[in-house]
Formats: structure tokens, sequence, C-alpha cells
């Protein structure tokens, strides 16, 4: 049981949209270049990547959980703490050493990313604003948790070289908003969070064969 | 003799059954018809038997519209004779919005504020309570109470030594669910309270066995939580009808039948439901008045609750 209702919940959404309308038209922007970016060729575009990510992952937990979401939800603080965490995993991997691939792979797991992606951009605000919740409500990737988490994973599935690690928290998040949905009947995301539940599924079973297959080309 | 004087018999009788009738008459001409009260036992004070919860349908953050809304639903707590709200840090920004409406109310007389201490750590306890009270706006709480039961031994001393110092006026525990009663009860025996809250409805009985006999042997009052088991009992009962002897409680709707059935308890001082919704409130506060079942008919109630 949770302490609010779903209509107080995305009221919070709301102000938070229009107390930051800079940020939540440039995270709008920067989520679609995030996935746009993946199909370049440029090693280098990995690390924009990861910092447009870990720029969201950090904003969310400082500004939408801890500062926002806290006067609502007692949980909130800690989840702060696990946004936070996903940002400085995203800057040191992907930025910092530049040790990840997102460049897209193709395939069945590029296909299923980039609907996953679709879905965090795109059919997650649309589904909010159909359900009457006034176009300030409607979530945006990179400002709000749960498109963010969505993304981060279909970015992670879509590439070449897929970071199990980095999945793990957008994951437990998943987890946390499809329960969410769940209690307070927020349908988009339960079915989301099942979506985001298989992508995760797949980057570390991805992930698991990329790592065999470099060890067995390293053997030879 | 001279005013009995063409005073026929048919009139004599008519005024001596209008007489009989006086008190009750007399309060509604009066305009405000006795709300049920209950005595804390500790101190003999009475308040009225329906409070209010905040879980939920207080936590409305900053939203103005929502807050305003909030505010009426409090007017008319306190218009129908309502006196505990009651509330908790762990329930968002539900303290802040009681204070908030509390002061667009200019703090009713009726008032009686409880709300708990909700942390793992005893050192927090203090500062907890220090900022429930600037949340709520007032200088020092009637109850303050130990949430759940979390770190109980620390957070009691901490409101015993407040009680003490007339920091708190009185001091208890609660639990919720059904939780947690064996733990409950061997508080009751060994610890100076002044209230428990736990949950009792037409449902959820366990506590008539054991513990709500014990906290009137031991003198503590007893707060009703879930009254309605978050609205579930509504949505069991709403398209049933009320029973044809509803009206012998003088229940008008399931919300009063509830209510009166909990209240009715000899053991239970206070119920506390919570509503987001003006109308409901009136319904609940309905509660407050009119004729509370006796013993044979709470059992008539709960077997007619059960076969529905």
């Amino acid at each position: 049981m949770l302490p609010y209702t779903a209509d107080v919940w995305f009221g919070v959404i709301a102000r938070y949209h229009q107390a930051h309308e800079i940020v939540a038209a440039a995270a709008a922007l920067a989520g679609v270049a995030a996935l746009a970016l993946t199909f370049l060729r440029a090693v280098s575009v990995t690390r924009i990547i990861s910092a447009l990510l870990a720029a969201g992952w950090l904003w969310i937990g400082v500004v939408f959980h801890y500062q926002t979401f806290a006067t609502l939800n007692f949980a909130a603080p800690v989840y702060a703490l696990l946004f936070v965490a996903q940002s400085v995993l995203l800057a040191i991997t992907g930025v910092a050493r530049g040790r990840l691939d997102l460049r897209f792979a193709g395939g069945v797991a590029g296909a299923g990313a980039l609907a996953l992606g679709a879905a965090a951009l795109v059919a997650l605000p649309v589904a909010d604003l159909t359900a009457g919740q006034g176009l300030n409500a409607a979530r945006i990737a990179l400002m709000d948790p749960t498109p963010t988490a969505a993304l981060t994973l279909a970015l992670l599935l879509a590439a070449r070289a897929p970071a199990r690690h980095l999945a793990v928290l957008p994951l437990a998040w998943s987890v946390v908003a499809g329960t969410t949905g769940w209690i307070l009947d927020i349908p988009q995301d339960l079915w989301l969070s099942v979506a985001c539940g298989v992508a995760a599924v797949a980057v570390f079973v991805r992930g698991h064969a990329t790592r065999r297959q470099a060890s067995s080309n390293a053997d030879h | 003799m001279h005013v009995l004087r063409g005073l026929s018999r048919r009139r004599f009788l008519a005024g001596l059954g209008a007489a009989a009738t006086l008190p009750w008459w007399a309060s509604f001409a009066a305009g405000a018809p006795a709300a049920i009260t209950r005595a804390i036992p500790s101190s003999g004070e009475r308040i009225p038997a329906i409070g209010m919860g905040t879980w939920i349908t207080f936590n409305v953050g900053g939203d103005e519209a929502l807050r305003a809304q909030r505010a009426e639903i409090l007017r008319l707590f306190f218009e129908r004779g309502g006196g505990m709200i009651d509330s908790s840090p762990m329930y968002g920004s539900s303290q802040a919005v009681v204070g908030d409406c509390l002061r667009r109310l200019g703090y009713p007389a009726g008032l009686f504020s409880a709300t708990k201490v909700w942390t793992l750590f005893d050192g927090d306890g203090p500062e907890q309570i220090r900022e429930a009270r600037s949340l709520w706006g007032v200088e020092r709480f009637d109850l303050m109470q130990v949430h759940n039961l979390l770190n109980w031994e620390d957070h009691l001393a901490t409101l015993r030594r407040q009680k003490a110092e007339g920091g708190i006026r009185y001091i208890g525990v609660t639990t919720s669910h059904g939780r947690r009663h064996a733990e409950l009860e061997r508080i009751l025996r060994d610890e100076p309270l002044d209230f428990v809250q736990l949950t009792y409805n037409i449902l959820d009985r366990e506590a008539e066995q054991r513990l709500l006999p014990l906290a009137a042997e031991r003198g503590v009052a007893v707060i009703a939580n879930r009254p309605f088991r978050r609205k579930q009992l509504f949505r069991l009962f709403q398209d049933k009808p009320l029973p044809p002897w509803a009206g012998e409680i003088d229940c008008a709707n399931w919300a009063q039948f509830f209510l009166k059935f909990i209240v009715s308890h000899p053991a239970i001082t206070c119920a506390i439901p919570a509503t987001s919704q003006v109308p409901h409130m009136a319904e609940n506060m309905g509660a407050l008045y009119g004729r509370l079942p006796d013993a044979r008919l709470r059992e008539r109630m709960v077997r007619y609750a059960e076969a529905l």
C-alpha cells in the first residue's frame, strides 16, 4: 500500500515539470538524441549517450526523488541514492573509461530495443495524456524515472556490447514502477515494467554471450 | 386551577406526550444534537467517538486545489462535532496538509491532535516530534503514539519524559492490519499507556478476544483504525441493502452501520475513518449521533454482515 493516490502522484509530476520547464524540454530532446545517436558509427557517440543518461539519472535522483517525491513517499530518499548510483556508474563506465559500446547492433535485440525506446519516448507520455493526466503530467525520459529506466535498458539492449552491470538498477526501478502501477492502477507503468524486465533479461543474456565470445576469441 | 380551565382531556394527554419527548426535541430545537462521546480512562476527559485518519487522504503535497478541498473536509468534520485527527510522519505530506488546513480554519476548539513518532533511531524521536509540532502549528500534541511499535521501548521512554514535562498530554502505541497483537498484548500488560490504536471493524474482530478486554481492564483508551478496511467494506457491501432494522440505530448508510458497530464496543474510545470526499465525511459524522446497538444488536450486525 502506497501513501498516495494516482491523482496526487501525477499532480506532483505535473508541478515538477512546470517548475522545470526548460529542463523538461531539454530532456525530451536529449532522450530522442540518445536513441538516434546509437545509429552513428563513431565510437565517441557512446561517451555522449552515456553522458546524457548519467545527467538524466542524476537529475532525477536529486531533483525528483530527493527534493520533490520525498514529500509524498518516505522511500524516495532511498530511490534518490539508487538513481545517483546509476548516474555514477554510467559516468565512470561510459564517459570516463569509455568501456561501453552503445552503437546500434541491429538484429532481434535491436528491434526490441527500438520498440522499448519508442515506448519510453512516445507511448508512455501518450498513455499518460490519454489517461486524462494532462500534458504537464506526461512523463519524459531523462526527466522522470520510469521512462528513463526504460530508455536506458533499450540503449543497453541495442548496444553492440551490452553492459550487464548497468542494467541492474534500471531493472530494480522497473520492479518498483510496476508494483506502483499495479497498486495505483496505472496500467501503462505495469506493461512498461514487464517490457523492461524482458529487456533486462535479454541484456544479461546478450552480455554473457558477448563476454563468452570475447573470451573464446582471446583464447584463439 | 385556573390554568387548567378549558383544558380538555385530549389536549392534556397531547401535552403530556409532547413533554415526554422534550429532551430530544429540545436538543434539535437548539440546533445541536448531542454527539456520542467516550471517556479517556486515564483522565476522564471525553472526546467524540468519531475522529479522522489521514493515511493517503491528506497526502496531497503542494496541490493548492486539493489542500483547499481537504480544508472543506476538515471544516465539515469540526462542524459535525469531530475532534481527534490522527496522522504520522509516515503519511508523506499529510501532517503539513493538516497543519495548513487547521490554519485556514483558525484551529477549531474541538481539535484533539494525535500523531506518531516513526523512526528506527531513538535519537531522532524528539526531532520528529518537534517537526510535527511545526507542521501542525500546535504547541503540544494531545496524543503522541509510537507508530507500528517501531522501536517502542526507546520511543516510549521519550514520550513519557515529554509527557512529564508537559509537552504531550497522552501517550500510546499503534499497530494495524491485525499485526503484532501478541506483542501489543505484552505492552498493554507491562507498560503504562493512555491509548492504544489497533485495527477493529465488523469483519476484523480479533481484538475482541484479548486486546479490547485487556485495554478496558488496564484503563487504556482504544482507537480503532481501518474501520472500513481501506474501502474494502464498501466494495463488499455497497450493492447490498442495509438491514431493515438499521433504523433502530439511526443508520442511514453503510458507513454509519460500520462505524456504529465499532464505537458501540464498550472498550472503544474512538474510530478514525479517513476520507477525501466531503459527502463521505458527512456520512461518517452521522455515526456520531443517534442510537448505538446494544450487545444483542451487535451480534445481529455481525451475522448480517457475514451472511452477505
